[in-house]
């Protein structure tokens, strides 16, 4: 007998001892019911405060045909529903015939939810969500990115900058009645949500469509496959407009669509390709920054150059004769570049391209961007073949935002600046505000204006006539890449491109335009430089910046 | 043996007034309990109501911001850059600027001369569109080991 009591007092001790937290907790998860209370997303803006992206509530509309007189009521709510979900009434009776929960519609106006609640139809549930919606149509499309069905940011800014823009879910903790359902005055507490805090981009919405524009009636002209633009503020890095073509279309956007990752993806960021002949500027800042070449330096240009056992021709296969460093930015020489590599050397020459950054991430926040590719001297595999390449451009690979952060380095007196697209986050809190960030120096600013001159020089004798904007002083190069293709390049494809910055004495606009295997002609001066201008010369106006230079 | 005998009327008397005070006190006891259960039930009662107002107010403020949101954002949509090109060119048959003018302010030095309407550089013509297509044709028959411009 005593035996048995003690047992009993041990098991009451067990129960209510030591397991007493595990038993309150299961008791309480029995009472108390928890339900989330999803945040507003934030908005994503243009630098000017318009809205680019933008959350609003919207209702998913459930049957649940469980629901106490939900399955004889099948007709009723079809018939009620029918006009307000503007399906036929016979649609709906059949899509309820299911025995598991069916959702009928999504994306439900408010008003039109107000509506269907009023009717109190049985076994209809009403749930809300948020929703994207965007004001300005696919404008930047990829660089916005877009959300999953969970909410959460998968692409673009949506995903870098997914902790701000999301906030903090709440959450309303109840007392339940044994169906599960709240009961009415009993317990209850809310942990309220934080919505989340509101984007504002350096992106300049008439830039951004005006060079979206102008990079599609391009792509349509040449047939091309993809394009890059990206128009950037050399002083500050600040990203006025980066357009990469072909995007998916935001508002009617496609969550199964397997094409959506290759329609949202930031090709400016993200892509990888061989800069060709516009990598020349670099070229010519490293040989002039290592002091071993003077902007007096000659060479002379039979057409080809030999190196090792290759032999590197002049993309026209033309001798060029006794050449200046200004004929070899106008003529685009490759023997000029192989020379200027060899007069700085490799150790110097591949300081300097890693200094520009192209063998980094830029910008960490950006998640998509990835660093170049190059081959370093220190490589086993590393010969001099590869510094005559990398001069003008081939066997290495850069994003379009290195290249275009690179070249704002020249323009920006010799300082790297790291590019940037958010300026401010706005929170409940205050405002955040982004400040420009000089990465490092690369080049003497001597330099970097000995550079400007020559670009200037080469553009005002022809190197680039289709880029040119009447009164206004250029410094820009094109380039026309070729594109690896198993051990070599290919023969029809190409990569069209020209990056300059305007004007040339005090730059405000940088600008970088890629076109990908255009199909009628391949040169980035037909191609490329045409977008340059009308991009360059529409911005200009718009930011009132009046003309300098020499008017052509 | 001795019997005292109380007067029987001060006794009832004595009697009766305890009885009173007692009643008294239970119904006082029992009135105050009632008045303030009712108090209480009343506030329970306001305050439930409150509680449901105070809700359906939450609500109706939730919702009044929603539209707030809401009609900024088709603001926003017809403020979108493209809708307004579009009412430009359809309704006011306006089109784009190509000439710019910028004003010179007194004393300063001269300015070049305005961009003129067409390009300065034309687009090439159908002899450089040969050409283009000529290079392009070598380039495709010769190797293309050559870095292009």
């Amino acid at each position: 007998m005593l035996g048995g009591l003690g047992l009993l007092a041990g098991r009451l001790v067990y129960l209510q001892v030591v397991e007493h937290s595990r038993f309150a907790d299961l008791a309480r998860s029995e009472q108390l019911g928890k339900r989330p209370i999803v945040p507003r997303r934030g908005a994503i803006l243009a630098a000017d405060g318009h809205p680019l992206a933008i959350s609003l509530q919207t209702y998913d509309v459930y049957f649940y045909p469980r629901y106490p007189g939900a399955a004889e009521a099948r007709a009723r709510i079809a018939a009620e529903l029918g006009p307000l979900l503007k399906r036929p009434a016979d649609e709906l009776q059949a899509w309820t015939s299911a025995e598991k929960p069916v959702l009928l519609a999504s994306g439900v106006q408010p008003e039109t939810a107000a509506k269907i609640a009023a009717a109190e139809l049985p076994g209809i549930v009403l749930d809300p969500k948020w929703r994207r919606h965007y004001p300005e149509g696919s404008l930047a499309g990829p660089v916005l990115g877009f959300i999953g069905r969970d909410g959460q940011g998968l692409s673009g800014v949506e995903a870098d900058y997914d902790a701000l823009l999301a906030g903090k879910t709440g959450w309303v903790y109840y007392e339940r009645d044994a169906s599960g359902e709240e009961i009415p005055l009993g317990f209850r507490q809310v942990d309220p949500p934080i919505d989340g805090a509101d984007v504002v981009l350096t992106l300049d919405r008439y830039i951004q469509r005006v060079a979206e524009a102008e990079l599609d009636k391009a792509l349509k002209a040449h047939r091309a496959d993809a394009g890059v633009v990206i128009v950037m503020d050399p002083g500050t890095g600040a990203l006025l407009a980066v357009v990469s073509r072909p995007a998916a279309d935001l508002t009617r956007l496609d969550l199964n669509d397997p094409n959506l990752q290759a329609l949202i993806r930031n090709r400016a960021f993200s892509d990888l390709y061989e800069p060709g002949s516009t990598f020349k500027i670099i070229t010519l800042a490293a040989a002039l920054e290592s002091g071993r070449v003077g902007t007096g330096e000659t060479y002379y240009c039979p057409g080809y150059v030999k190196v090792g056992p290759w032999t590197i021709w002049m993309w026209n296969y033309t001798a060029m004769g006794p050449s200046n460093l200004v004929d070899f930015i106008r003529y685009s020489c490759n023997v000029g570049a192989v020379h200027l590599a060899r007069r700085t050397g490799p150790a110097d020459f591949y300081r300097v391209v890693r200094d520009f950054g192209f063998t980094e991430r830029l910008n960490p926040e950006f998640r998509s961007e990835v660093g170049g590719e190059l081959k370093p001297p220190t490589d086993p595999t590393w010969s001099e073949v590869d510094l005559a390449t990398n001069a003008f451009g081939q066997a290495l690979s850069v994003t379009p935002l290195q290249l275009a952060a690179a070249v704002g380095a020249v323009a920006n007196g010799g300082l790297l600046m790291r590019p940037y697209l958010v300026k401010e986050v706005r929170t409940p809190d205050g405002i955040r505000r982004f400040e420009p960030t000089v990465v490092r120096r690369v080049i003497s600013q001597e330099t970097a204006r000995k550079v400007t001159d020559i670009l200037v020089e080469a553009v005002n004798k022809g190197s680039s006539p289709t880029a040119v904007i009447p009164g206004y002083k250029l410094a820009g190069k094109t380039g026309t890449a070729q594109v690896p293709e198993g051990s070599g390049y290919s023969r029809t494809k190409f990569i069209a491109s020209y990056i300059g910055y305007v004007p040339a004495d005090a730059p405000r606009l940088l600008i970088l335009v890629k076109i990908d295997n255009p199909k009628d002609v391949p040169w980035g001066t037909t191609v490329a430089a045409p977008v340059f201008r009308e991009v360059a010369s529409k911005a200009l106006a718009y930011y009132g910046i009046p003309p300098t230079g020499k008017p052509r | 043996m001795a019997v005292i005998t109380y007067p029987r009327r001060r006794q009832t008397a004595a009697a009766g007034g305890v009885r009173l005070r007692t009643e008294g006190l239970l119904t006082f006891f029992i009135a105050s309990a009632a008045v303030l259960g009712l108090i209480s039930l009343t506030l329970a009662t306001l305050v439930t109501t409150q509680g449901y107002e105070v809700r359906r107010l939450q609500a109706e403020q939730a919702r009044w911001t929603e539209q707030t949101v809401r009609l900024a954002t088709e603001i926003s949509s017809l403020q979108s850059l493209e809708r307004v090109e579009g009412e430009a060119r359809s309704r006011l048959k306006l089109a784009e600027a190509r000439d710019r003018l910028f004003v010179n302010p007194a004393g300063a030095p001269a300015p070049p001369p305005p961009a003129p309407t067409a390009p300065a550089v034309p687009e090439p013509d159908l002899l450089q569109l040969f050409l283009d297509r000529l290079a392009w044709l070598r380039l495709l028959l010769q190797d293309a080991g050559a870095g292009l411009p």
